[in-house]
């Protein structure tokens, strides 16, 4: 698909959602309207067309980037299915599902992105929805620095002097985070109280990071009461604070869990492949276990669940086959399997796999099983291949992830733009300030990369103070004007110690393969090598 | 070989409807006939033969399965490869369909920028089965 249509897609993708979600107060209010009635009287048509309603939507909200809505609609759609076959529950039950009825619509606020950003470096800069940032701050000098930082990575950014002037807006458009400097003596109404008082008010809780002066146990303490996601003691360091935001916004936009499963029943290994496709991951089913290899190989599963008894061989010879291995040690094998004997549990155990999980298994415990396995092997993966600092692949890494482009450019003949940038000047900036300063600089700019590039984008850190991203199906004129952007913002990017504030620039080569694989990071880096010479704080483009 | 080219797509909700249109025909780049009841598909089938039939389950009056049947009877559609989308998964929900003759089941809610490449890799292993 080309960039354009790609781009006509998005667009259109998302006219549909703001129909769909423009349409939904009002279905939400009938469902609300339904469950009102269900309190006095039990009546079985009433149950089948709430029923509906909510098998309806869980199937369809998701699909319009509102997965949240279609998991309450599906757990809500499973009890009244129970109250139709099994007679009504108990009375507080009973509440409960009513008053989860009523609150549907919390479930809406702001579409999710389930597939990260859009795709698609535009002449005009990324084009993707903006986060909102709301920072509740007396201090306005303070306030300014973090305000001028977060906009600098892209944030939407409002400023309040008082918690309750941002309650109002709040409530009326909830935003992706909350930072607030909080108080814990005298001036009650901006302590943790306060925060924890406004969540109750809001159904799904608010991302709110601290910023405070306290740095003890009961501080930390009644944070994580109030639904802290993140405690900053002052002086602040806003490269930590934005850190903090962006690893939460990796968590909630990391592509989508591959999850590998070997079943020689096909019948309930569809139903797990539906059950975990529902919750949105990427399955693919093997039922012959001599398909494992090829599906490895060409699925990258970060889970395989194994069944124990397969034809032709035993679930645990498969986990030792898979971790005979090296590049697959990271993988997490769990079996599934009806197997009740201990020993023989203990023994998989003992032989390749690290869990055991027993049929039949529910759905939800299915799920949650999987994705807590999924998200510990992915981080696992990503300690691995990520450099500590910057959070960036590793050299090694990179190298690889060049070549992995390459070559899909030139299979599918599009182009991919390779650029390498390194900081102007940075032994300066290490010796005048030190190196801990050196490493903040360092993290900024990597934290502006991740901003700025599209999730299908890679970033490495290649040296000390040199960066190479890849940016697949992205044309030289669009590589040029985005780094062009990148080269801007990270300029402006003031930098202050000790009341002392400096600026650090960049230099950029880019370099672009069309359907060729040439040394195209040779190539980035001897454009690399002429921004620096004519001056540095430049980007260059090689042929 | 023989591609992937014309689905017949029935399904009774409009902002589902659309969202598939955008997922196969835009991004997929496929033919769709979408049919909002099983009646028209019915009526669809008549006059051109799909090489995918896809089916919503959940349908006032003439719900997936029926529809399916009854596509069935006709000779023309014997042979094309059916799959379902259903917003509820059971186990034995599953082997009812693929007894109906259904090749896959694909589970809703779906993503719409990865479904048509789903609905093609369904497709290609079906083939050799049914062609």
């Amino acid at each position: 698909m080309s960039r354009d249509s790609k781009k006509s897609v998005l667009e259109k993708l998302a006219k549909l959602r703001a129909e769909y979600g423009a349409h939904l107060p009002v279905e939400l209010a009938k469902i609300a309207g339904d469950a009102s009635k269900l309190s006095e009287i039990d009546d079985a048509k009433l149950l089948q067309e709430l029923h509906r309603r909510l098998h309806k939507l869980a199937g369809s909200a998701g699909s319009f980037g509102f997965p949240n809505l279609s998991q309450r609609a599906r757990e809500l759609e499973l009890a009244i299915q129970e109250w139709l076959n099994v007679g009504a529950p108990d009375a507080i039950t009973r509440s409960q599902i009513i008053s989860n009825l009523a609150n549907l619509e919390s479930g809406i606020a702001e579409p999710t992105d389930t597939h990260g950003r859009p795709e698609g470096h535009s002449a005009h800069g990324p084009d993707k929805r903006r986060n909102t940032v709301y920072v509740v701050e007396d201090d306005h000098h303070l306030a300014r620095e973090v305000e001028a930082a977060l906009i600098s990575f892209g944030y939407d950014v409002h400023h309040f002097d008082q918690l309750k002037d941002a309650e109002s807006a709040i409530l009326s458009r909830r935003p992706d985070f909350l930072i607030v400097d909080v108080v814990f003596e005298g001036e009650q109404e901006l302590g943790p109280q306060s925060i924890a008082r406004l969540q109750g008010a809001v159904d799904d809780p608010l991302s709110v990071i601290f910023i405070s002066s306290h740095d003890d146990f009961e501080t930390y303490l009644s944070a994580v009461r109030a639904g802290a996601i993140g405690y900053f003691v002052k002086p602040l360091d806003i490269a930590e604070v934005i850190d903090c935001l962006e690893s939460h916004l990796n968590l909630s936009q990391s592509a989508s869990y591959r999850v590998l499963i070997v079943d020689d029943d096909e019948l309930l290994a569809r139903h797990y492949k539906l059950v975990l496709e529902a919750a949105g991951m990427m399955v693919e089913v093997v039922n012959d276990p001599r398909q494992v290899l090829t599906a490895m190989d060409s699925f990258h599963p970060e889970v395989v669940l194994l069944d124990l008894n397969l034809p032709t061989c035993r679930g645990y010879e498969l986990a030792q086959l898979i971790r005979l291995n090296p590049a697959w040690l990271r993988v997490a094998i769990a079996y599934l399997s009806s197997e009740q004997d201990e020993q023989a549990q203990a023994f998989a155990i003992r032989h390749g796999g690290e869990d055991f999980l027993t049929k039949p298994i529910s759905d939800l415990r299915l799920v949650s099983a999987v994705s807590v396995r999924a998200a510990r092997a992915r981080q696992l993966s990503d300690a691995i291949d990520r450099d500590s600092l910057t959070g960036l692949l590793k050299h090694s890494r990179i190298k690889e992830q060049v070549n992995i482009e390459l070559q899909r450019a030139a299979r599918q003949n599009k182009p991919v733009s390779v650029a390498m940038i390194d900081l102007d000047h940075f032994k300066k900036v290490n010796d005048t300030y030190g190196h801990p300063v050196g490493d903040k600089v360092i993290r900024a700019l990597s934290q502006l990369l991740r901003q700025r590039l599209r999730k299908t984008d890679s970033i490495g850190r290649y040296g000390g103070e040199e960066f190479v991203a890849v940016l697949p199906e992205c044309d030289q004129d669009s590589a040029v004007t985005l780094l062009e952007g990148i080269r801007e913002s990270f300029a402006a990017l003031g930098f202050s110690v000790d009341n002392k504030s400096f600026n650090v620039t960049l230099s950029a080569g880019i370099a672009t393969a069309i359907s060729q694989s040439g040394d195209v990071l040779e190539a980035a880096d001897k454009a690399l090598y002429q921004a620096k010479s004519s001056g540095r704080n430049r980007v260059a483009a090689g042929k | 070989m023989a591609q992937l080219q014309t689905i017949l797509y029935v399904e009774d909700e409009p902002d589902i409807r659309a969202i598939a249109e955008l997922a196969l025909e835009t991004v997929g780049g496929y033919t769709l006939v979408s049919c909002s009841s099983g009646r028209e598909a019915l009526a669809a089938a008549k006059s051109e033969v799909p090489d995918l039939i896809l089916l919503d389950v959940m349908m006032p009056e003439m719900d997936g399965p029926e529809t399916l049947r009854q596509l069935r009877e006709l000779k023309s559609m014997a042979g094309v490869p059916a799959v379902f989308m259903t917003a509820k998964v059971q186990p034995s929900e599953v082997a009812e369909y693929l007894a109906l003759g259904a090749v896959d089941v694909i589970a809703k809610p779906f993503d719409p920028l990865t479904l048509a490449e789903q609905i093609n890799k369904i497709w290609l292993s079906a083939k050799p089965n049914t062609i």
